[in-house]
């Protein structure tokens, strides 16, 4: 059927198709509509047309993971906005950061704004996969996504480093210089890999384009690429982890408020749901699947899960902006390679790090944390039972979860000494 | 969920909407605004107005290229009115610059003289630059240090601080601590060759005001220095950039490097007339003039100027003679170890002088009460109260003995402590005060200070049983086990280096001794050395290691070994070794 009416006519419908060119479906109020919303948008695609209400409770996840991203979003926005007024030349690089902080209108806001999200992002990435862990939830089928999830953690750690270089100041320069110079420290390939990451002996302009290049085009695509991968194996994986008691029928389940729109005969003839399948076709046609007519204690997405990462995504957004209007980023003297400073400290998530070198070289900085990565990633191949998987600190999982407890308090505790009870020399100090 | 979600995205939209109001209206537009509006109401030309009237304001910069890396100066977006000359008695940031000839502003930017963080157009920025800039805007009595880094001739005359602040940096000493290249050589402070670069004024300020401010262990003496002086030494400082280092000359690297720079002539300390004119005058009057000028009055007490950290010079005709004078000026270390006086970059002839004008003083009077005589003597390193604790007690190394101990004071025979106070305590800083109060006035003082001063009881020692002589013969193999025994029993106190800093000895007072004072070594029989000990010292934390730590009398003989191999005194006893010293004593 053509759609053309003339020329006049189009002209006056134009507004119109153009809004509905845009906006193909209606704003949902049916099941039906409901169910759409991940289909029809790109956006939410991703996720699925109904979602288990224990995944939605805040007490279980705490939303980390989608905090986390919406740090990583609004780090990517703020990240291209200041790259319009940041060059990455070692006699412009720290002129810029000036001009970005007194002179750029809210250039000092995003900075701030930049910086503290990207402290922000390394805590909660931490705090993520502390939650993932304690709620049992790498366990198979979930082994791949937590490997990628620690893939994803280092990749943070080397995004966040990488722009700790960019002001150029003597705080960027020196935490570089001894974070790279712990990079060396591994046996045999270390001096390559400091070469590899420097560009040269020393940190000089090689390095700052090098990070600059990492910072803003290669660790961005290959974190984008992965965190598609983390989420799409959400889905494969069956949705989060959640305890077997989340399964059961309204009488015997806690969620009593999950099943809606119930037909009396139907439901009481309907077998209890323990694997729900998640093809695309199962969803809307037939009649064992209609929706809200089996007892699965799930909901619709929309828009149950999407208000919550809405909601997620907007207090992030609201604590960067207060915490960045409050504390100005730190930018110290430009940097100079006749004078460093006594100590020179690594960013904070390395301070442990530094701190384990100061009594040995190899193990502080090669050995232990290679042993702790690798002990991370073969977790869920070492751990294979499947008990208390999706609560909180399972009696089941007593040892696994002390173990992982002492190893958050162990490096807590170095990141503490490092970064206040160590001065000159890395002498102990009291700061107070 | 959802009205918490609309509470949050309501309160995200105000804050935008804060930011944005804050951001786009910015105070360097309405200081414009406000000097067009005011320019021109002080024009008559309508077409000035009509062209003020129309002006926007807009972001007013230098780039500055004469003077090294390129700097970008915006300080004119808000001090739009610094070439105005109608405007010299306008509020800030609209007041006119006082004029400056042969300097114009598009040449020189506005941070070469006045610090600041240039590339700001926001106050806070612009003038402190945040809280981790290094150069904040210059007070105005200290531009002059911004000044002299182009005006380098020492005597040009619009440096005023900058000159005195030099003076006083060779009158009070500091140029023989301090290494400033191509001024001066010293090697026991930091080197202040750029310190004007490195550090605000402020903390200059407050480290000549206080050395211990910031760094509790500092040796730095704090002198007595009135306001103007502090400015001067402050401004003087902060001049010293490193910027002109290459433009010293070649000759004052290399000698940098040795110990006692022949290139520092006398004219460069004291200043050109008096360098002059001192060359003919007789050497103690000589020595009369230059001595306030070198610094020595910085620390020392003469007369009636007293720097409070160092010994009273009015007596040294009596204590000391020329050749004791000479090895104390050259390196005041080989005397007393622990001194803090720095090796001060004179020739010889100039201390010649001092010598003999310190030499051929006349002895202040003395009083006649033996408790004046404390005071005048005793007091400035013993206390008033005899508790150890003098004005200059914390500069000296060993600390003056605490007079009230009577463990130590009672348990230690007359003789000895006569000894002392006649002859002095080789190593030491005390003197002896023998030859300057004469044996009977001497004997009287030993006497009130046992008087008056020891409280407490004591406990008399017994029989004490201690060999005259080494029992064991000074060898290699007696050294290493006396090694092996300090290592076990002895170094928590005096140190892995014998020098008395142990981890312990931070609490122990008196500190435990430096076992490295050679002169003061020197000078003790080795039976003294035995009983210490064997038995201990009462009234110090000397722990009698011949009983707590069950050491024989040959065991003991081989820790006194190694402490001779300490100081070059193994091959002989102290009275067969040859004296270095001349025995002033």
């Amino acid at each position: 059927m053509s759609r053309d009416q003339g020329l006049l006519a189009n002209l006056r419908d134009l507004p119109k198709n153009v809004w509905r060119s845009l906006f193909r479906n209606p704003l949902p109020s049916s099941d039906l509509g409901r169910s759409q919303t991940s289909f029809s948008n790109f956006f939410l695609h991703i996720h699925p047309v109904k979602t288990h209400v224990h995944s939605l409770r805040p007490a279980y996840t705490f939303g980390l993971g989608v905090i986390a991203f919406s740090l990583f979003i609004i780090l990517t926005a703020t990240g291209i906005l200041l790259m319009f007024y940041y060059v990455p030349s070692v006699e412009q690089a720290h002129d810029r950061m000036l001009d970005l902080s007194g002179t750029v209108a809210f250039g000092v806001l995003l900075r701030n704004m930049h910086r503290w999200a990207a402290h922000g992002m390394v805590a909660i990435v931490l705090l993520h996969m502390a939650r993932v862990f304690f709620t049992g939830s790498y366990k198979p089928p979930r082994e791949l996504n937590w490997v990628i999830g620690i893939v994803l953690l280092l990749l943070t750690f080397f995004a966040s480093f990488t722009g700790y270089l960019l002001p150029w100041d003597q705080l960027a320069y020196w935490a570089i210089t001894v974070g790279t110079s712990i990079a060396a420290y591994a046996p045999g390939v270390g001096e390559l890999i400091r070469f590899v990451l420097l560009g040269d002996r020393i940190v000089g302009q090689e390095a700052l384009i090098r990070f600059y290049v990492l910072h803003v085009a290669v660790l961005p695509a290959i974190i984008t690429i992965l965190v598609g991968v983390h989420f799409w194996r959400i889905r494969k994986d069956g949705g989060l982890s959640r305890p077997a008691s989340a399964d059961l029928p309204e009488a015997q389940s806690e969620f009593p408020e999950a099943v809606e729109g119930k037909l009396e005969g139907l439901a009481a003839r309907s077998k209890i749901q323990k694997k729900k399948s998640f093809g695309v076709l199962g969803m809307v046609r037939g009649p064992f699947n209609k929706v809200g007519n089996t007892p699965d204690n799930t909901v619709y997405s929309w828009p149950h899960l999407f208000t919550a990462e809405l909601f997620c995504f907007a207090l992030t957004v609201l604590i960067v902006l207060i915490v960045a209007m409050v504390f100005n980023a730190p930018l110290e003297a430009p940097a100079d390679p006749t004078h460093p400073p006594n100590p020179s400290k690594a960013p904070w998530y390395f301070l442990g790090l530094q701190e384990m070198v100061s009594y040995s070289a190899f193990w502080g900085g090669v050995g232990i944390p290679t042993l702790f990565v690798l002990g991370l990633l073969l977790v869920p191949y070492l751990d294979r039972r499947n008990k208390g998987v999706g609560e909180w600190f399972s009696r089941h999982r007593l040892l696994a979860n002390t173990l992982f407890v002492l190893f958050l308090l162990v490096n807590l505790v170095l990141i503490i000494i490092g970064t206040f009870f160590r001065g000159p020399n890395w002498s102990l100090v009291t700061p107070w | 969920m959802r009205t918490a979600l609309a509470t949050i995205s309501i309160i995200v939209l105000a804050l935008h909407g804060f930011i944005y109001y804050e951001q786009l209206s910015a105070r360097w537009q309405e200081h414009q605004s406000q000097y067009f509006q005011q320019a021109a109401e002080r024009s008559d030309n309508p077409a000035v107005r009509a062209t003020l009237a129309h002006r926007k304001p807009q972001i007013e910069q230098v780039i500055v290229r004469s003077f090294g890396n390129p700097r970008v100066d915006r300080c004119m977006t808000c001090h739009i009115a610094v070439d105005d000359p109608r405007f010299v008695k306008a509020d800030q940031p609209l007041r006119t610059h006082p004029p400056i000839p042969g300097h114009k502003f598009e040449t020189f930017g506005c941070t070469i003289c006045h610090d600041g963080q240039g590339r700001a157009v926001d106050a806070e920025h612009a003038h402190t630059g945040g809280e981790d800039w290094p150069w904040p805007l210059l007070a105005p009595e200290l531009i002059e240090a911004n000044c002299v880094q182009c005006h380098t001739d020492p005597d040009w005359p619009h440096a005023p601080r900058v000159a005195a602040g030099r003076r006083l940096f060779f009158q009070r000493a500091c140029y023989t601590c301090h290494t400033i290249a191509g001024l001066s050589y010293g090697s026991i402070g930091p080197e202040l060759t750029e310190v004007g670069h490195k550090r605000r004024a402020s903390y200059i300020r407050e480290k000549i005001e206080n050395p211990r401010a910031t760094n509790p262990t500092s040796t730095m003496p704090r002198q007595e220095l009135k306001p103007d002086e502090v400015l001067a030494l402050t401004a003087f400082l902060k001049s010293q950039q490193a910027s002109n280092v290459a433009r010293a000359p070649l000759a004052s690297f290399v000698s940098a490097q040795q110990q006692r720079p022949e290139w520092l002539p006398l004219a460069h300390i004291v200043g050109p007339e008096l360098a002059t004119s001192v060359e003919t005058m007789p050497p103690a009057a000589r020595g009369a003039a230059l001595l306030p000028k070198v610094g020595c009055l910085s620390c020392h007490r003469l007369d009636a100027s007293d720097g409070r950290v160092a010994p009273d010079l009015d007596f040294t005709a009596a204590q000391r003679d020329r050749d004791w004078l000479m090895v104390h000026f050259n390196d005041p270390k080989k005397v007393v170890p622990g001194s803090l006086m720095p090796p001060y970059p004179l020739p010889d002839d100039v201390f010649d002088s001092l010598s003999q004008y310190l030499l051929s003083r006349p002895l202040p009077a003395l009083p006649e009460a033996p408790a004046d005589q404390y005071a005048l003597l005793c007091a400035r390193c013993h206390g008033d109260k005899g508790k150890g604790d003098g004005t200059i007690s914390g500069y000296l190394d060993p600390r003056p003995r605490d007079l009230t101990k009577a463990a130590f004071m009672k348990t230690k025979s007359r003789e000895r402590l006569l000894a002392s106070l006649t002859s002095g305590v080789p190593g030491t800083s005390m003197a002896p005060w023998g030859r300057v109060l004469g044996p009977e006035r001497t004997a009287a003082l030993i006497d009130y200070v046992l008087g008056t001063f020891p409280q407490g009881s004591t406990r008399e020692p017994k029989g004490r049983k201690v060999p005259a002589v080494n029992p064991v013969v000074y060898a290699p193999a007696s050294v290493a086990r006396g090694e092996a025994i300090f290592l076990n029993r002895c170094w928590g106190c005096h140190g892995k280096k014998a020098d008395g800093h142990g981890p312990n000895a931070e609490d122990i007072v008196p500190r435990p001794r430096n076992l490295r004072n050679t002169p003061f070594l020197r000078s003790v029989s080795y039976a003294r050395l035995h009983e210490s000990i064997k038995y201990g010292v009462q009234g110090t934390a000397m722990p009698a290691a011949g009983f707590d730590f069950a050491l024989s009398d040959q065991q003991i003989g081989d820790l006194i070994n190694f402490i001779y191999s300490l100081n070059g005194l193994g091959t002989g006893t102290p009275a067969q070794t040859a004296q270095i010293l001349p025995t002033a004593r």
